[in-house]
């Protein structure tokens, strides 16, 4: 990277704000992943749900809920401030390159998570596994992110 | 030769343990009545409401075990209450201890409270000075057995009736029921029992709604809850969080229809409905429905054996612990006698 294109220092949050929001989205996936196996074992009525000591299906629902609340607007302000940086080094705010169009079907999953639990206060298993898939595309972007991303290969090489 | 004379919830019915209760406060007076009427170089005193038993160290057993008898009658004025008593010595007596401890001995098996009673008893004794050497390695032991036990097997895990299954579960689904309603619908026997278990975990409020509005209103005056006409109920079920169906209806009263509506409304809110009417109140398809959990008596009794299945397992293991420590203590026992010095071993 050039002197000329190296962006200005509050652009460089893009990265933090990215990786703390993937990280409580982590969190949310592992609770989800709970959840999932716990709600089942309920559901079929299996002595094992009542003698496991984990969290209550509420409290763990919650759980997830507050996670990507808190996540969403870092995710949304860290994939803005990856535009800024692209429109500085490649002259275009957005162009649909691999990571891009990940983060941005990762941004909108989240988005219908947030939309229907608002609206229609949807909730429990479904809208569990719509949070988990969310965070599946995350694992996609990063992987795009690694190999076919030319703005962000790790460890550069301009 | 420590031994031990006492009863328990198999010897005696409940009018005469009760006649034998000591207690905590007059604990010490007993000791005191206990040292003085028998021939004991040691003594310790467990009373709980399913026990009394006295542990004794005495260098003339036959003398110390008739004149404790003879308190025990004149104390609880029971005809025949010799019959209820059961005497175990030496090897016998460490084995009842270490049971005792472990919760083996107890009505609801592998309880916790035992261990602290049993902690308490020896406390009270030993404070005041009628342990000696003897008794205070045994109830040590016995503290230290009643530990293992506990940590190593899983006895007493695991609840027991139909009612505390469905508390549990509505418990790992909503997490504290204080917040929570519940609804009976349909006020038949079984409805009320379960409903208590619900209460005593403190649910918000209880509301009440049967044909029979009379019953109903008896039934809310009893838990304090609200009555209502059948009809309001299952339009109120919108609101509830824990339905329990016991109505008289021959056929299924409630239908996969009428909880989809319910759902709507309640905007993703968990629902648990526990049937436990014969023949069922609710069309079982109900349990397919997202975020509502049905369950039957018997799905609930079906957990109920499986826990007792497990429990008896972990017993057979809680007792061959007991049988190790209790051989172990057997050796230090005639070391003692013979009156070498040996450690009891930890693991």
């Amino acid at each position: 990277m050039n002197a000329k294109n190296s962006p200005p220092g509050w652009l460089l949050l893009h990265i933090p704000l990215l990786v703390v929001s993937y990280l409580l989205l982590l969190a949310a996936t592992i609770a989800g992943l709970v959840f999932i196996v716990q709600e089942r074992r309920i559901k079929k009525h299996e002595a094992l749900a009542v003698t496991s000591r984990l969290p209550s299906l509420d409290a763990m629902e919650r759980f997830i809920y507050r996670m990507i609340l808190v996540s969403f607007p870092l995710l949304t302000l860290g994939i803005l401030l990856g535009g800024h940086w692209a429109l500085l080094t490649r002259g275009r705010y957005w162009g649909w390159d691999p990571t891009e169009t990940f983060s941005f079907v990762t941004w909108s999953i989240y988005a219908i998570y947030l939309a229907l639990r608002w609206s229609r206060g949807w909730r429990g298993r479904r809208s569990t596994y719509l949070a988990m898939a969310g965070f599946g595309i995350i694992l996609v972007t990063l992987v795009a992110l690694r190999f076919f991303s030319p703005l962000h290969t790790i460890g550069g090489h301009h | 030769m420590p031994f031990v004379l006492g009863l328990n919830h198999r010897t005696a019915p409940i009018g005469v343990r009760e006649k034998l209760a000591i207690p905590p406060h007059q604990l010490p007076e007993v000791l005191q009545k206990l040292k003085q009427g028998t021939q004991t170089e040691e003594l310790v005193c467990l009373s709980t409401c399913n026990r009394t038993e006295i542990y004794v160290e005495a260098k003339n057993r036959a003398p110390a075990r008739a004149a404790l008898s003879r308190l025990f009658e004149t104390h609880a004025r029971v005809e025949g209450l010799s019959d209820h008593l059961y005497y175990h010595e030496s090897e016998g007596a460490v084995q009842h201890l270490f049971s005792v401890a472990s919760g083996l001995d107890s009505m609801v098996q592998g309880e916790h409270e035992i261990l602290a009673q049993v902690k308490q008893a020896y406390q009270t004794a030993q404070e005041r000075g009628y342990t000696g050497k003897l008794l205070n390695v045994l109830f040590q032991r016995s503290l230290y057995v009643g530990k293992r036990v506990r940590s190593e097997t899983r006895l007493g895990e695991g609840a027991a009736s139909v009612g505390s299954i469905a508390v549990g579960m509505a418990e790992r689904i909503f997490g504290s029921l204080k917040s929570r309603t519940v609804m009976i619908l349909g006020a038949g026997q079984m409805a009320e029992v379960t409903a208590k278990h619900l209460l005593a975990q403190k649910a918000h409020s209880l509301l009440v709604a049967n044909r029979t509005f009379e019953r109903a209103c008896e039934l809310a005056k009893e838990f304090g809850g609200t009555a209502m006409h059948f009809e309001e109920g299952l339009r109120q079920m919108v609101s509830v969080d824990i339905v329990i169906c016991s109505t008289a209806a021959p056929h299924a009263v409630i239908t996969p229809q009428h909880i989809r509506d319910i759902m709507d409304v309640r905007k993703g809110r968990s629902l648990f409905l526990i049937d436990i009417a014969i023949p069922r109140d609710v069309d079982p398809a109900v349990n397919d429905i997202e975020n509502v959990y049905l369950y039957n008596i018997d799905d609930l009794q079906q957990i109920v054996n499986e826990n007792q299945e497990r429990r008896s397992q972990e017993a057979a293991a809680a007792a061959r612990i007991v049988q190790e420590e209790t051989r172990e203590f057997s050796r230090w026992l005639q070391a003692h006698r013979a009156g070498l010095a040996v450690a009891l071993k930890h693991r």
